[in-house]
C-alpha cells in the first residue's frame, strides 16, 4: 500500500499551497479532489470560445503572497495585471469618482467634488496603506495569537493602537469617522468594504475596512483567466514530484488512537500517510470525515463548537455575459477614466444607499445594485481574438466578443422565491440597471448569459454552504484566533498528525494564498522537515518591530 | 519559462498532448503551448448549466482504448477510468423497432441484426469470423502507421479477402458495398450514421468503402465508452502524464508565427496577448503544430516561407462537410425511446438502460443525400440531419450530473456557411447565433417523436453552435470538428494535401498532426506523429515503445472481466 507523508483534502488553491511547499522540501505529498479540475473556486469555464471566470476573479494579494515568487508561480505560467482606475463610482446623474492605487490620482478624481475630501482622503489613505502594509499583510502570512497576547503585542505601538481601535468599529462607523463631506466617496469606500459580504453595521472586524479598501485598489486579474493561477501551483507541485487524484472523494479520515493515520475515499480505497491536511470547511473535515463521536472521543466538546459554525448571511449573485461591443459608460463623458476601470459600481449613490441595499439582500430582497467588469478590455486572451485575426473578413463574428461579469451580494433564501426560477427574472432587471449607465450595451447583441445565483455557488462548492464564498461568516468569533476555533486556528488540530488549512481557517477566505503557506509551516515543523524557503523581508520587518508573530 | 526546448508543440489537443507525451518519455525536453485555458481541444467537459452536471461538449465516444498510447502513456496511471456499457451503439426507426450493437457479446450483435433480416445477420457473422485473426494487423496498419506503400498494401489485401467484397471497392461509395452485401435497409442506415459519425462519408468512392470496413469491425464497439468523470478525462490523463514525464504545458500561449530560417522551422513567436507577452522560444529539434493546415501554413509559417504549390494545396484544403450543431439538454428522468419496448421484449430486457450512444432520425438510404445537398448550398436541413452521434452519457456513468439528473446530447449535421432555410434567407455564419435555439427546437422536436419524454423531462438545454465551435478553437476553421472532411484528396497518404509527406511538411523540423484521416479520440494522429519525430530523432528504440493497435482494448478487456465483442 501507498505510504505518504501527507495527504491533503481538497485540490483548491490552499491544497496546492501547501502540497507544493511540502513536496518541495522533500515530502511525498498526495492532494485528493472531489472535482474532476483541480483550483476549487479559482476556476476559469467557457463558453463560446470566451472565458468565465465563474466564481473568484479579483485577486487582493497577488503582489503581496510569498508563494508567488517563492514557488515560481511566474515560471509555471501565472502572470496578473491591477487595471487602473481599480473601481469607479458611477452615479445616478451622469458623474463617476475614480479610485486608483496611485493616491494622487484618486484624490484629483475626488477634487473635482470636494478639494477638502481630496487633501483628507489622501492622508487616510497613506495612513491606511501603512497599516495595511505594515501590520495586516504581514500577519496574513503569519500564526495568529490569542486575544490577549494580541492586544498585549499591539498595544505597544502606535500603529498596533490604531488596528485595535479600528477592529472594535463597525465599517459605517469608521467611514464616518474620515470626516468626509461628499456621499460619493463615503459609498464608495463602505461599498469597496462590504462587496465581500461583510456586513456594515458588525463590530469586532474594523481592520477588513483599510485592508480591503486598499487591496482592492490594488486587485488584479490573472491573465488567461483565474484557473491560471491554481494551475501554476499545481505545475509547481507536480514539478517537485507532488501527486494529484482527481474526481476522487474522501469518505473518512482515518483516526487510530486519536491519531490522523489517513484516509478512505468514497471508492473504498485506503491511503495513509503520515499527516492528513483538510482544506475543506469545519463540518465536513470534523463530522463528516472524521466522524461526532470519534471526535467528541478525542476532544469533547469541539463537536458542538463545530456545530455552532456559521455561514454567512449573504451570498454572491453573478451574471456572466458574453456580448459583441465592449460597455461605454455614460459617466465616461464626465471622466474618460471610467471605461478603462478595472470595476464599474451601480446602483448606489450615497452611504446609505450601501446600508440600505445591504439590509435589503439581508432580509432577502433583491436589490438592484453591483459591480461589472469587462475581463476582455485588459486581457484580450480571454476571448477568441489570437489566430482569429488572421481570419479574413467574412469569419468576423468569430471575433469582437467580450465577457462581462456583473456581481452583487445576494441574499441564499430570496423572498421572491426560489433561485432556479429568480435567475433570470433577476438578471433582467439587473440589466435594465446595466443599460442606464452603459446604454449602447441594450444595442449590442448578447451570445450567451449565464446567471450564476448563490444556490449554484453552494452546489458547485460543498464547502461553501449557503452559498458562503469565504466558507463561513466573517465575525468576531470566527475570525483571528477563533477561525475556525480556539483550537484548530493555528493549523493543528486536537487530533493528532491532523491539521486545517482551507477559507475556514485563519486568515480567512478569499484568494490570499495564506492558509495552505501558514499550513506547510506547521507541518514541515511537526514533521521534522526543515523549510527551504524564507520568510519575506517586508513580513520580518513587521515581526521585528513586534506586529506580527 | 525557458527560451529553449528540445521539442515546441503547438496546440495541446488530446494529438498535441500525446505527441509531446511521447518525446517527454522518450527523455526529450517538451513544452506545449496551447492558446486557451484548458489542453483537451474539442475534448472537453466544463459546467454550463446547473453546477454539478458536466456537459461534454463535443468527444463523446471515447475510444483511446484502442490505441497504443493508452498502454504506452499509462493513461490509467494517470486518472483515466473508462466506463464500457453493455450495449454500444442502436438506432431506433420509426416503427418502433431497433438495431443494436453489443461490446462483449458479438452473438447479441448478430441476435439484434437478425430480427430486422436473418441474412444479414448471417453476412455479418461470416465476415467477422474472417476479421478476427487479422483485425489487430489491419487496425495497426490502417491508423497506426504513417501512409505508406506497403501498409496501404496489406489493407487493401485485407479487405479484398472480405467475403463477398467486390475486387473493385477503392472504386465504390459506401451506398454500392452495402447494397451488395446486405438486404435491410435499416442496416444499412444504421452502418451509414456510424460511418458519418467517424468522419468517414458513405457517398466518397474508396472513402466510403474503406470507411465501411472500419465501421463494421471497430465503430460498432468504442461507442459503449465514455470516461468516467466527462470526456475531458481524457487529455487530463494524457496531460498528467506529460508533466510527469517533465514536459511542460503553458496554457493561454497563443502562437502567433513559427520561425522558419532557410525552409527549417527554428521555434515560435507567442501572441502579445499570451501571459508571456510577445516572446521567442527557440525548438532545438523539432515543432510540431496540432492546429489545422490552414492556421499551421498560411497563417504561422506565412506565405512568404512556402513553395507557391504548397500555398496553392493550403489555399484549396476545405475544411467544411463535416460540421456539428450539438444540443444538449439536462433531464430529470432517463431518456425513454417508444423502441424500448420492443428492445426490451425482444432484445434485452435490461436495454434501456445499458445503451449508450445512438442516431436517429434517418430512416432511408435516400435521406443522407439531402445533407449532400444542404451543405453544397448552404441550407439548413429541414427537419433536421441527426447523424453524428448521440449520447446518453448519465446511463453510461452517472457521476456526469448530480442525483436525478440524467445529461443528453445529440448532434445534427449542418452547413457551417448557411444561407438558406427553406425560404428564409441567412446571412452566413453569423446568423447562427440567431437562430441557434430555433434550429435546436427543430432538432428537439425530431427527438421527440422517437423519444417523447424529451419534452416533459428536460429542466435545460444548452445549444452549441458550429460557429461556437470556431469561436472555441480558431485552428477549426468553419465549424469543423474533425480538421476538415475525407475527401479523396484529403485522405491518407493525400492528408493534409497530396504531397504534404505529413505528419512531415516541406518544411524542415516543422511536423503536423493532421495526417492520415483518423479522427475521433483514436489519438492516431498524436501517434503517427510521436513515430516520424521520433524516428528523425532517433529515439523511436524505447523498451516499452511496442504496443500494437487494439490489443490494449482487448487487455482492458481481459482485466476487467469482459469478452472482448470480436472473440467469438
Amino acid at each position: 500500500m501507498e505510504q505518504y507523508d501527507v495527504i491533503i483534502v481538497g485540490g483548491g488553491h490552499n491544497g496546492l499551497l501547501a502540497g507544493a511547499y511540502l513536496a518541495k522540501a522533500g515530502a511525498k505529498v498526495l492532494v485528493l479532489e472531489r472535482r474532476w479540475e483541480t483550483g476549487g473556486a479559482v476556476m476559469t469555464d467557457e463558453q463560446s470560445g470566451c472565458r468565465i471566470n465563474t466564481h473568484a476573479c479579483y485577486m487582493m494579494m497577488m503582489d503581496r503572497a510569498p508563494a508567488y515568487e517563492d514557488l515560481r508561480l511566474q515560471e509555471f505560467g501565472c502572470t496578473y495585471i491591477s487595471p487602473q482606475p481599480a473601481v469607479t463610482f458611477l452615479t445616478k446623474d451622469e458623474k463617476a469618482l475614480c479610485l486608483y492605487n496611485d493616491p494622487d490620482k484618486s484624490a484629483a478624481s475626488i477634487a473635482r467634488f470636494s478639494a477638502k475630501d481630496a487633501v483628507k482622503f489622501k492622508k487616510i489613505y497613506e495612513e491606511w496603506t501603512l497599516l495595511v502594509e505594515e501590520c495586516i499583510v504581514p500577519q496574513t502570512y503569519r500564526s495568529t495569537i490569542a486575544p490577549l497576547e494580541m492586544v498585549y503585542l499591539l498595544n505597544e505601538k502606535e500603529i498596533g493602537k490604531k488596528l485595535l481601535e479600528l477592529s472594535e468599529k463597525t465599517p459605517i462607523e469608521i467611514i464616518n469617522e474620515c470626516g468626509f463631506e461628499f456621499e460619493i466617496l463615503k459609498a464608495a469606500l463602505l461599498y469597496l468594504t462590504t462587496m465581500w459580504g461583510i456586513n456594515p453595521d458588525v463590530t469586532g472586524v474594523g481592520f477588513l475596512v483599510p485592508l480591503y479598501i486598499v487591496r482592492m485598489l490594488n486587485a488584479a486579474l490573472i491573465r488567461g483567466g483565474s484557473h491560471r493561477l491554481p494551475s501554476a501551483i499545481y505545475k509547481s507541485f507536480i514539478a517537485n514530484k507532488g501527486m494529484v487524484e482527481d474526481t476522487m472523494e474522501v469518505e473518512r479520515i482515518l483516526v487510530e488512537d486519536g491519531k490522523a493515520v489517513g484516509v478512505k475515499t468514497t471508492k473504498g480505497i485506503e491511503i495513509m500517510a503520515r499527516c492528513v491536511i483538510s482544506t475543506v470547511d469545519p463540518e465536513q473535515t470534523f463530522l463528516r470525515f472524521v466522524g461526532e463521536e470519534k471526535l467528541g472521543e478525542i476532544a469533547p466538546g469541539l463537536p458542538d463548537t463545530i456545530k455552532g459554525w456559521q455561514w454567512e448571511e449573504l451570498s454572491h449573485y453573478v451574471l456572466h455575459m458574453i456580448v459583441n461591443g465592449m460597455p461605454e459608460y455614460k459617466a465616461a463623458i464626465f471622466d474618460p477614466d471610467v471605461n478603462n476601470a478595472f470595476i464599474q459600481v451601480m446602483g448606489v449613490d450615497s452611504m446609505q444607499d450601501v446600508a440600505d441595499k445591504f439590509r435589503e439582500a439581508a432580509g432577502g430582497g433583491l436589490p438592484l445594485w453591483g459591480h461589472m467588469t469587462c475581463f476582455t478590455r485588459f486581457d484580450p486572451v480571454q476571448k477568441p481574438s489570437v489566430l482569429a485575426r488572421f481570419l479574413p473578413e467574412s469569419e468576423a463574428p468569430v471575433r469582437g466578443l467580450q465577457t462581462l461579469r456583473f456581481e452583487n451580494i445576494s441574499p441564499f433564501t430570496a423572498k421572491e422565491g426560489d433561485w432556479d426560477n429568480l435567475k433570470d427574472k433577476y438578471a433582467e432587471r439587473l440589466k435594465e440597471m446595466i443599460y442606464y449607465y452603459a446604454p449602447n450595451l441594450r444595442e449590442a447583441k448578447t451570445i450567451r448569459g449565464y446567471s450564476y445565483p448563490p444556490t449554484y455557488v453552494e452546489k458547485k462548492f460543498l464547502n461553501m454552504q449557503r452559498g458562503s464564498i469565504k466558507h463561513g461568516e466573517y465575525i468576531s468569533t470566527q475570525m483571528g484566533y477563533f477561525r475556525p476555533n480556539d483550537l484548530c486556528s493555528r493549523y493543528r488540530t486536537p487530533v493528532k498528525g491532523l491539521y486545517v488549512a482551507g477559507s475556514s481557517v485563519y486568515p480567512g477566505g478569499m484568494v490570499l494564498l495564506a492558509g495552505g503557506y501558514c499550513a506547510a509551516g506547521v507541518v514541515a515543523e511537526d514533521l521534522g522537515i526543515t523549510p527551504w524557503w524564507s520568510t519575506p523581508a517586508s513580513i520580518k520587518a513587521a515581526i521585528e518591530k513586534g506586529l506580527a508573530v | 519559462m525557458k527560451d529553449v526546448y528540445d521539442v515546441i508543440v503547438i496546440g495541446g489537443g488530446i494529438n498535441g498532448l500525446c505527441a509531446a507525451g511521447y518525446m517527454a518519455k522518450c527523455g526529450l525536453d517538451v513544452a506545449v503551448f496551447e492558446s486557451r485555458n484548458e489542453v483537451g481541444g474539442n475534448c472537453d467537459t466544463e459546467e454550463v448549466g446547473p453546477p454539478g452536471v458536466r456537459y461534454n461538449l463535443h468527444a463523446s465516444g471515447i475510444c483511446a482504448t484502442f490505441s497504443p498510447p493508452f498502454e504506452e502513456l499509462e493513461l490509467e496511471r494517470f486518472g483515466l477510468e473508462m466506463v464500457v456499457n453493455p450495449w454500444g451503439y442502436f438506432k431506433p426507426f420509426s416503427d418502433g423497432t431497433l438495431i443494436a450493437t453489443h461490446n462483449s457479446d458479438f452473438e447479441k450483435t448478430c441476435q439484434s441484426i437478425s430480427l430486422i433480416s436473418k441474412k444479414d445477420a448471417e453476412v455479418y457473422r461470416e465476415l467477422a469470423r474472417y476479421m478476427e485473426d487479422k483485425i489487430v494487423d489491419f487496425w495497426h496498419h490502417m491508423l497506426y502507421t504513417n501512409p505508406n506503400p506497403q501498409s496501404f498494401n496489406r489493407m487493401a489485401e485485407i479487405i479484398s479477402g472480405i467475403p463477398n467484397f467486390p475486387p473493385n471497392w477503392s472504386d465504390m461509395t459506401a451506398y454500392h458495398i452495402a447494397d451488395i452485401l446486405f438486404e435491410s435497409d435499416k442496416l444499412k442506415t444504421f452502418l451509414y450514421d456510424g460511418m458519418i459519425q467517424f468522419g468517414l462519408d458513405p457517398w466518397v468512392k474508396a472513402v466510403g468503402s474503406m470507411g465501411l470496413v472500419l465501421f463494421l469491425f471497430y465503430g460498432l464497439a468504442p461507442n459503449g465508452a465514455t470516461c468516467r468523470g466527462g470526456s475531458h478525462l481524457l487529455p487530463h490523463s494524457l496531460y498528467r502524464s506529460l508533466i510527469h514525464y517533465g514536459g511542460k504545458v503553458y496554457q493561454s500561449c497563443p502562437v502567433k508565427k513559427i520561425i522558419v530560417e532557410n525552409g527549417e522551422a527554428k521555434g515560435i513567436v507567442l501572441g502579445e496577448e499570451s501571459v508571456y507577452g510577445d516572446r521567442t522560444i527557440i525548438a532545438t529539434k523539432a515543432v510540431i503544430s496540432d492546429l489545422t493546415p490552414v492556421p499551421t501554413f498560411k497563417w504561422l509559417v506565412g506565405e512568404e516561407n512556402l513553395p507557391p504549390e504548397v500555398n496553392m494545396a493550403v489555399s484549396m484544403y476545405d475544411y467544411e462537410g463535416e460540421v456539428l450543431l450539438t444540443n444538449y439538454w439536462v433531464l430529470n428522468e432517463p431518456l425513454k425511446f417508444k423502441s424500448y419496448e420492443w428492445s426490451d421484449k425482444n432484445l434485452d430486457p435490461s436495454f434501456h438502460n445499458q445503451a449508450y450512444c445512438f442516431n436517429f432520425g434517418m430512416e432511408d438510404p435516400g435521406d443522407y443525400t439531402r445533407l449532400m445537398h444542404c451543405y453544397a448550398r448552404g441550407e439548413l436541413p429541414d427537419p433536421p440531419i441527426v447523424t453524428g452521434g448521440c449520447f446518453l452519457f448519465t446511463i453510461a456513468d452517472p457521476t456526469q450530473a448530480p442525483p436525478g439528473m440524467h445529461t443528453v446530447m445529440t448532434w445534427a449535421d449542418v452547413p457551417y456557411n448557411i444561407r438558406r432555410w427553406g425560404n428564409r434567407k441567412l446571412n452566413g455564419p453569423e446568423s447562427w447565433d440567431d437562430i441557434r435555439e430555433e434550429y435546436a427546437d427543430i432538432v428537439e422536436n425530431l427527438l421527440a417523436e422517437y423519444a417523447p419524454n424529451i419534452k416533459t423531462a428536460a429542466i435545460h438545454r444548452y445549444v452549441h453552435t458550429p460557429l461556437d465551435i470556431t469561436r472555441r478553437n480558431q485552428s477549426q476553421l468553419s465549424g469543423t470538428w474533425s480538421g476538415g472532411p475525407c475527401w479523396v484528396h484529403q485522405f491518407y497518404h493525400n492528408r493534409p494535401f497530396p504531397g504534404c509527406g505529413a505528419p512531415r511538411t516541406p518544411i524542415k523540423n516543422l511536423y503536423i498532426t493532421e495526417v492520415s484521416f483518423a479522427r475521433s479520440t483514436l489519438l492516431s494522429q498524436g501517434y503517427c506523429t510521436a513515430v516520424a519525430v521520433a524516428e528523425d530523432l532517433g529515439v523511436r528504440n524505447q523498451p516499452w515503445w511496442n504496443v500494437r493497435a487494439i490489443e490494449p482494448y482487448i487487455r482492458w478487456c481481459e482485466r476487467n472481466g469482459r469478452k472482448w465483442r470480436m472473440s467469438f
